[in-house]
């Protein structure tokens, strides 16, 4: 026998013959089964980050997909990108030198920087993002919900409860804020707009604000809960994507308030969530695909929308909330609600 | 303060056991997380149908056990090295939860148990903790008193030597594959009862501290206790930090880790002058 | 010989595993096969992507064996790419843009030194106060990615964009790409000098041959006079040294800046490498080719064809445990 090393060279030139016979086999079997169609308006949505579970994107791809169900010259094809940052531009590069679509269609603050570097590499590729921000470049659309108003909605249902007498209410004016991780979204308008919001309600409320850092760490979003609502918390608005159960589960177990963001959330948890706010990612979608599609679609500008047109809502029909937020408080959260479409 | 320093030290220890138990046994198990995930994704389903927390234990215990014999197995029959082999299992257990969540419930996001008749959080803990007990000294007793412990620490210390003596290594080795793997599925199991709910990437890193924890503790039984306490006072003093000090509150994430480094630093030093003493 | 066709065997059934797979999961089974395969060479840009994937795989894992042929175990490999990755860009945005070529070099150099320094400390504590070098290196590693992080979405954040990550470098700086638009840089020629030095020093250098007789058997080293000391640390040394290259090449030939999690699991992809390739550095050149193959046909694929995530983790899975299973079979000396 040879010794340990020397044989391994012919080993792996052996396996990698091998691999590449294979691979050769299932190309030609591959290569007779693809036909390629006519051209039609072909759609990328790429989604920075996972669809299932992900309501944001749930609603970012239902949009699109509606409005290519609607127009039959158009289709839609779903990309997946994952959670890694650091990928996300190598995928869209890919996906812009394929030169297979004509809209990449995606939805993150951090997209519209990635797409310009891409731009730069491929110009002739049209991109829309929806909740990122980026003016006059000509191959990139963007479409932005204004975050500081939907923190402020939060906020200010936040500091009436905690000023209430509402059960789980106490006698501390202290509110909180707990994030996956510190972004610049986050950091510059969601917690200066939940504070703000708060303290129009209750000019002495704090808000204590706490990063679990990363989007999936459940048990340490309920340490943090359970930590936060030891000091005096009452009620907590998570923004940590699967960690906001443990933050759930720590209101509920105490008795304490939780807010829900982006999506109706009020069924989660039963006399726990006390009030929602959510974006129409949807709608934003489907009416920025259909205007691409039509030929419409202002390239070069950026959109910022909010509770005026209705693209951000903050829930008041739902029966849990009726039932569990009292008339006086629901009521001046309308009149703020009014307040601000002005 | 004793429940946050539990809830989150326990599921560490449960599958720091199981890791060490493969440990001793002359061959690791690196594939802690990705079994702890099973574990917790299988006390969801079972959960969810059965509403039974004893069959929800049961099956989170024995799902993960015999992933883990499996894929010990087939690394001896093919000879593969059982790091490289855990670092896929690693990779292939998440993705196929995500795969089985989205077949079976349509999404591969956050899954919500029913609340209506569940144990409160605290009861959980209790039971978990009682169960991780028994564990223990379980463990403990077989270890230190009883021939099949000495079977276990003979397989890892002396393969050659067990041979011999007309034993099997690689059926002792299974058998702790397995053990890890059932320890692992408790530790994943009380994750999602606890949460009411199976979150993506339950596990959090929890498989690997659980590594960690070995030999922190010095590759004792008793050890990884200290260890899991540390890990779990670190976590705790961190999660405090955030609040008690005006600093940005991701400048104490990494604390835990910090912490702990700085305590093995300290001890070792401790223990080195001891030993400098004791030489002439 | 029957030991190759075993590994045709293995080979057959992942291609299998995967084919069967995606007939039961995948809408279009076909076409994620075919870009799964062809995706590398389909154009230039994509073929391309993978020598840059495959460059910083080759120097992970051409350094991560080092250690290994020493017996050594580092575990921190993620946290001493982002480190140095992040200590590169800082040189990167502090240096002068007249230094160019000079400044490229000096951001390497730093960064280099740092992805050593940090592993070193490993080293360092296994000799001097026996702490294992397995969760010295775990547990630092863990902090500093933290830490990182910190520093990256805090006072280091460029603070005009929205991605979590620093400034970008001056054009200066930047490698030279081959083959544009791609990630494709002249990284690929230090990986395969990384590789090729590494490999002639363990086995044609004193240094080396003693390297190898402490990792085989520390009691017979001793023996041998060959110094316990540089033994324990210099091996750390090399490997944290090539984990800290990697994380500058990237910073300097792909990102242009350290952006949150660049890391990517290089670290622990570095560690399958070392141990596909059997440990030997050259044998890391091969292995790393396979590896970006997969990374590389999986994102096109993904990008391509309706592959979801979760399902590119389950192939990925696969491959790797297929590949292992035979490919580390040739090994004798097995982990301690």
């Amino acid at each position: 026998m040879k010794g340990p090393f020397s044989g391994s060279p012919n080993h792996s030139k052996i396996t990698m013959i091998s691999l590449s016979l294979v691979m050769i086999l299932i190309m030609t079997f591959v290569s007779c089964a693809k036909e390629q169609e006519s051209q039609p308006y072909r759609i990328a949505v790429f989604v920075p980050g996972i669809v299932s579970g992900s309501p944001i994107y749930e609603m970012l791809v239902a949009g699109a997909q509606q409005a290519a169900d609607e127009h039959e010259q158009a289709v839609v094809q779903v990309i997946e990108g994952g959670s890694n940052q650091g990928l996300w531009e190598e995928s869209i590069s890919t996906l812009a030198a394929s030169q297979e679509h004509d809209l990449i269609v995606t939805s993150n603050p951090a997209m519209p920087a990635i797409a310009a570097a891409v731009s730069a590499k491929f110009p002739e590729q049209r991109f829309a993002i929806m909740d990122g921000a980026l003016e006059g470049n000509e191959a990139i659309y963007t479409l932005r919900y204004d975050q500081q108003q939907q923190a402020m909605l939060a906020g200010h249902l936040a500091g009436l409860i905690t000023a209430s007498s509402m059960s789980g209410a106490n006698d501390q004016l202290k509110i909180g804020l707990i994030a996956g991780q510190e972004y610049p979204d986050m950091t510059d308008l969601i917690l200066p707009g939940f504070t703000a919001g708060a303290q129009t309600a209750h000019a002495s409320v704090t808000v204590e604000f706490r990063v679990v850092g990363n989007w999936y760490d459940a048990a340490k979003g309920s340490e943090l809960a359970r930590a936060m609502i030891a000091d005096g918390v009452d009620v907590i608005l998570p923004i940590a994507g699967g960690a906001n159960q443990g933050v759930l589960t720590a209101a509920a177990d105490a008795g304490t308030y939780v807010l829900w963001y982006d999506t109706n959330g009020y069924a989660l948890q039963k006399g726990t969530v006390a009030g929602s706010t959510a974006i129409r990612q949807d709608k934003a979608t489907y009416e920025t695909v259909v205007k691409a599609i039509e030929g419409t679609l202002p390239f070069g500008s950026a959109e910022t929308v909010g509770l005026e047109r209705g693209y951000i809502t903050f829930i008041e029909d739902d029966e849990l909330y009726l039932e569990l937020v009292p008339q006086e408080i629901r009521d001046q959260q309308h009149a703020f609600i009014e307040s601000m479409m002005q | 303060m004793t429940y946050s320093i539990l809830a989150y030290g326990i599921p560490i220890l449960l599958a720091a056991i199981g890791g060490y138990l493969t440990d001793i046994s002359g061959k690791m198990n690196i594939a802690l997380e990705g079994l702890i995930m099973v574990g917790a994704f299988t006390a969801y389903g079972v959960m969810a149908a059965t509403s039974s927390y004893l069959l929800a234990f049961t099956a989170a215990a024995l799902v993960p056990a015999l992933i883990s014999a499996g894929y010990e197995t087939l690394t001896t029959v093919y000879h593969g090295n059982i790091f490289v082999t855990g670092l896929a299992v690693n990779l292939l257990l998440p993705g196929l939860t995500a795969l089985l969540s989205v077949r079976i419930y349509a999404s591969s996001g956050v899954l919500s148990l029913q609340t209506d008749h569940m144990l409160s959080s605290v009861t959980l803990l209790q039971i978990i903790t009682v169960i991780t007990l028994i564990v223990f000294v379980t463990a403990y007793g077989i270890l230190h008193q009883t021939k099949a412990g000495l079977l276990l620490r003979a397989a890892g210390l002396n393969r050659r030597a067990f041979e011999i003596r007309g034993g099997s290594p690689d059926a002792v080795q299974r058998t702790a594959f397995a053990l890890s793997g059932l320890l692992c599925g408790l530790s994943g199991a009380y994750l999602t009862l606890s949460l009411h709910a199976f979150v993506p990437n339950i596990s959090s890193g929890k498989g690997w501290l659980a590594l960690a924890a070995i030999y922190l503790g010095d590759r004792r039984l008793s050890g990884l206790v200290y260890a899991a306490l540390f890990f779990s006072v670190a976590e705790y003093a961190a999660n405090r930090a955030q609040g008690l000090f005006d600093m940005p509150a991701s400048l104490f994430l990494g604390f835990p880790f910090l912490i702990t480094f700085l305590g093995l630093f300290v001890k070792a030093m401790f223990r080195s002058r001891r030993n400098d003493h004791k030489k002439p | 010989m029957r030991r190759y066709r075993d590994t045709a065997a293995a080979l057959c059934a992942a291609a299998a595993a995967v084919v069967l797979l995606l007939t039961i999961l995948s809408p279009d089974p076909a076409g994620t096969i075919g870009s799964l395969i062809r995706g590398p060479f389909a154009n230039t840009y994509t073929f391309g992507n993978m020598l840059a994937t495959m460059s910083i795989l080759i120097i992970c894992g051409a350094g991560m064996t080092i250690s290994f042929q020493a017996g050594l175990f580092n575990l921190g490999g993620e946290g001493q790419i982002y480190s140095a990755g992040l200590a590169g860009a800082v040189i990167g945005l502090l240096l002068p843009v007249q230094t160019g070529i000079i400044g490229t070099l000096l951001i390497m150099i730093i960064g280099t030194a740092v992805g050593a320094l940090i592993a070193g400390v490993s080293g360092y504590l296994l000799y001097r106060f026996r702490i294992h070098e397995l969760i010295s290196s775990f547990l630092l590693s863990g902090a500093l990615v933290y830490f990182v992080d910190f520093l990256i979405s805090n006072p280091l954040r460029d603070t005009d964009g929205f991605l979590q990550s620093t400034r970008q470098i001056p054009q200066a700086f930047r490698l030279p790409s081959i083959l544009p638009p791609s990630n494709l840089t002249s990284a690929l020629f230090f990986a395969v000098i990384t590789a090729a030095s590494l490999a002639f020093w363990l086995y044609r250098m004193r240094g080396g041959y003693e390297l190898r007789v402490f990792g085989t058997n520390p009691s017979f080293a001793e023996f041998g006079a060959i110094p316990h000391k540089r033994y324990t640390i210099l091996p750390m040394l090399i490997t944290g040294a090539c984990y800290g290259l990697a994380g500058t090449l990237m910073v300097l030939s792909t990102q242009y800046a350290a952006i949150m999690g660049f890391t990517a699991g290089y670290g622990w992809n570095g560690i399958a490498v070392a141990l596909i390739a059997g440990n030997n550095p050259i044998l890391v050149i091969p292995a790393a080719f396979l590896l970006a193959w997969l990374e590389t046909g999986i994102r096109t694929a993904m990008s391509g064809s309706s592959l979801s995530f979760d399902m590119s983790n389950v192939i990925r899975g696969i491959i790797l445990l297929s590949i292992t299973l035979r490919l580390a079979g040739s090994r004798r000396r097995s982990m301690k």
